[in-house]
């Protein structure tokens, strides 16, 4: 049942992946063609590529919950079902992102970065296994959940980054790309700082200590640092040499970078380091 | 548009105040270059950077004592001789690791503490430095006031100490300790099974392996029986099987009977080697293939009586990973057990930093959450009100 769930959701992240870029060519085309306002049937688009990503969300909240149903514990002991969280929480980012703090335009992106995520998810072994008894704990979801949001988090202000590389670097666009980039790494630094202590909290209640140098562990605190370091930086860039002018793109380095590490905390020390965490690639 | 309000900031060292014009506070100039020194960003950022790569040094080269015969032959002469001589096998624990440590709490501490004017958007900074301090200030007592070792107990064993790394004698609990039972609980439907196909294209089950257990198999009466199991099947010269607990599953068998209308026979199925002998047919045409699967652990269980040191009982308690026993100052947490005596081996902590990292713990977040989302509010609520 969650496996047809997985696939519809799916599915309907590749059709807002679809109408998201002709929404985005269209207004290309409009633009050029000298065209300054948009549309209604533009702006149809547009909202009918946001339901899209949220009946792909909604698809996303059924697949976990027929999951956490059939195992009879909650989907956090691999790479897959933690994926699962992941992209859940990237378009929680988006959503709050957009109703809450105003930023739009971003359905494109959104819709893509869903669809990534799900499809390296595909990538991993399938297959759920019964809790190992380290597993077993209040806090799985809680940590886990809180790690997989932040996650999300930091793989929107990469996503927005990108998109400030490649595509609006040149445009007004620009400052608020930058803008978005450092809410969403802020919110992810705090979403990652709560993670980090319900794990430590956790591998007190399990294993005696709050911090044992352990690979997961010491990787997720130099996440912490490099995205601690962000922030920093952002008052103090002048203290570098960095001119005001030429900070944006340092935090669009930073945002990239910064995910790079995201990217080997969470697979990297699963499968090429040895960690108490390993339990993904059981 | 949201506009960030650090970006709007650059805090420089200590300006002159209105109280103290010159920014002269009675102490030295060097004694301030220094305050002014480890307040700065600039110096925080730094630290941070470094600390953050040695931690990932840390990951990629193995951490244990140091053998420098193994090291050189591992990462080469150079790396090998480098690795003994900063200590990065013992990385975490290195002088000068431990030394960047203390020198960003220092610069913490002093960007908490000196200086600026009390004012409440500074406070939500101070919140989350200092809650940094609380949990290293709480790690600090754990190292030095803290005690770790541990408990190895038989069944019916009673302990009124247990071990300590580098103690001559065991230390006193002030109780005793005594193990009733380990036990360790599989998950149902998990572990060894025997897949058993009726014909070439007939029906297949999979029967989970029990030794002792008879399944009748649905066809013409036949029955399967599970006589024996072994972890790494070998004979010797006499033609008797060798077989022991402590077996590393390198070839896997388990021995069956299979009776019904043509009579009995027994065979031995390989699970590394399904085409010897279990996986031909027998003369009705089964087809058996042994899948080895260790059991999936449901729960470690130590069983435990606490009694006083006169031996009355004072209470009984389950000891399960992530469920662990405290007892007056100290928590017993289930660490491993002994394969071959099914013996337990506890892990025993008194940690006095507790109240302190978990205080720490509260704050750090709040404090992240106050800076980023109610410092812009109050900015933005001030320049208004300007």
């Amino acid at each position: 049942m969650h496996e047809q769930l997985w696939t519809i959701s799916f599915v309907i992240f590749l059709a807002a992946v679809l109408l998201n870029a002709a929404q985005v060519i269209l207004a290309l085309v409009l633009k050029k063609a000298g065209r300054t306002d948009s549309p209604g049937w533009l702006r149809w688009m547009r909202g009918a590529g946001n339901v899209l990503i949220g009946l792909g969300m909604a698809g996303l909240t059924a697949t976990i919950a027929a999951e956490w149903r059939a195992l009879g514990y909650p989907p956090f002991s691999n790479v897959p079902e933690s994926m699962l969280w992941m992209a859940w929480g990237f378009c929680a980012v988006y959503f709050v992102s957009r109703i809450f703090v105003g930023f739009t335009g971003m359905e494109l992106g959104a819709s893509v970065g869903a669809v990534g995520i799900l499809a390296v998810s595909s990538l991993f072994p399938q297959g759920s296994h019964p809790l190992m008894p380290a597993l077993q704990s209040k806090w799985l979801v809680f940590h886990v959940f809180t790690c997989m949001v932040s996650y999300g988090a930091f793989f929107a202000a990469f996503c927005t980054a990108i998109l400030w590389l490649a595509i609006w670097r040149k445009r007004e666009s620009q400052k608020v790309l930058d803008v978005l980039a450092y809410q969403l790494m802020a919110f992810g630094f705090l979403a990652l700082t709560v993670g980090i202590i319900s794990g430590s909290v956790w591998a007190k209640q399990a294993w005696g200590r709050y911090w044992g140098w352990d690979p997961k562990e010491t990787w997720s605190l130099i996440t912490w640092f490099v995205y601690g370091i962000y922030l920093h930086f952002r008052m103090a860039g002048a203290q570098f040499g960095v001119k005001r002018e030429n900070l944006p793109l340092l935090n669009a380095i930073f945002a990239i970078a910064g995910f790079v590490v995201v990217a080997f905390t969470y697979f990297g020390v699963s499968y090429l380091l040895v960690s108490l965490h390993s339990y993904a690639t059981s | 548009m949201k506009t960030p309000d650090e970006t709007a900031q650059d805090p420089s060292p200590a300006a002159p105040s209105a109280a103290d014009p010159s920014g002269r506070t009675g102490k030295p100039g060097w004694v301030r270059r220094i305050i002014r020194g480890l307040r700065s960003i600039r110096f925080a950022i730094i630290l941070m950077a470094l600390i953050a790569a040695a931690s990932l040094v840390g990951t990629l080269i193995e951490q244990g004592p140091y053998n420098p015969d193994a090291a050189i032959a591992r990462y080469g002469r150079a790396l090998g001789l480098l690795i003994g001589l900063l200590g990065l096998n013992q990385l975490y624990s290195a002088w000068w690791f431990l030394g960047l440590l203390a020198l960003l709490a220092l610069s913490v501490a002093v960007c908490t503490f000196s200086g600026a004017r009390f004012s409440l958007r500074k406070t939500f900074t101070l919140i989350t430095h200092a809650s940094i301090l609380l949990i290293v200030a709480g790690a600090i007592l754990r190292g030095i006031a803290g005690v770790d070792g541990m408990l190895a107990l038989e069944k019916g064993q009673m302990a009124g100490g247990f071990e300590v790394e580098g103690a001559t004698a065991p230390v006193p609990l002030g109780f005793h300790l005594r193990l009733d039972d380990f036990l360790i609980r599989y998950y149902e439907g998990t572990g060894d099974s025997l897949e058993v196909r009726l014909g070439e294209a007939g029906q297949t089950l999979t029967i989970p392996v029990e030794v002792g257990k008879v399944v009748p198999l649905n066809r013409d009466g036949a029955k399967l029986e599970v006589l024996r199991r072994v972890l790494d099947f070998k004979m010797d010269e006499n033609g008797q099987i060798l077989s022991a607990p402590e077996q590393q599953p390198d070839n896997p068998a388990v021995q069956v009977r299979l009776t019904g209308p043509a009579g009995e026979s027994k065979r031995w199925v390989f699970a590394v080697h399904p085409e010897f002998e279990g996986h031909a047919p027998d003369a009705a045409g089964i087809h058996l293939r042994y899948i080895f699967r260790p059991p999936a652990v449901k729960s470690y269980e130590s069983h435990v009586t606490v009694l006083d040191e006169n031996g009355n009982k004072i209470r009984e308690a389950v000891i399960l990973v992530n469920s662990p026993l405290n007892v007056g100052r100290y928590t017993f947490y289930q660490a491993s057990y002994n394969t071959k005596t099914m013996g337990t081996i506890l892990e025993v902590t008194h940690d006095p930093g507790v109240p302190l990292v978990f205080a720490g713990f509260i704050l750090l977040p709040l404090g992240v959450a106050l800076a980023f989302y109610a410092k812009p509010l109050l900015n933005r609520k001030g320049r208004g009100d300007a």
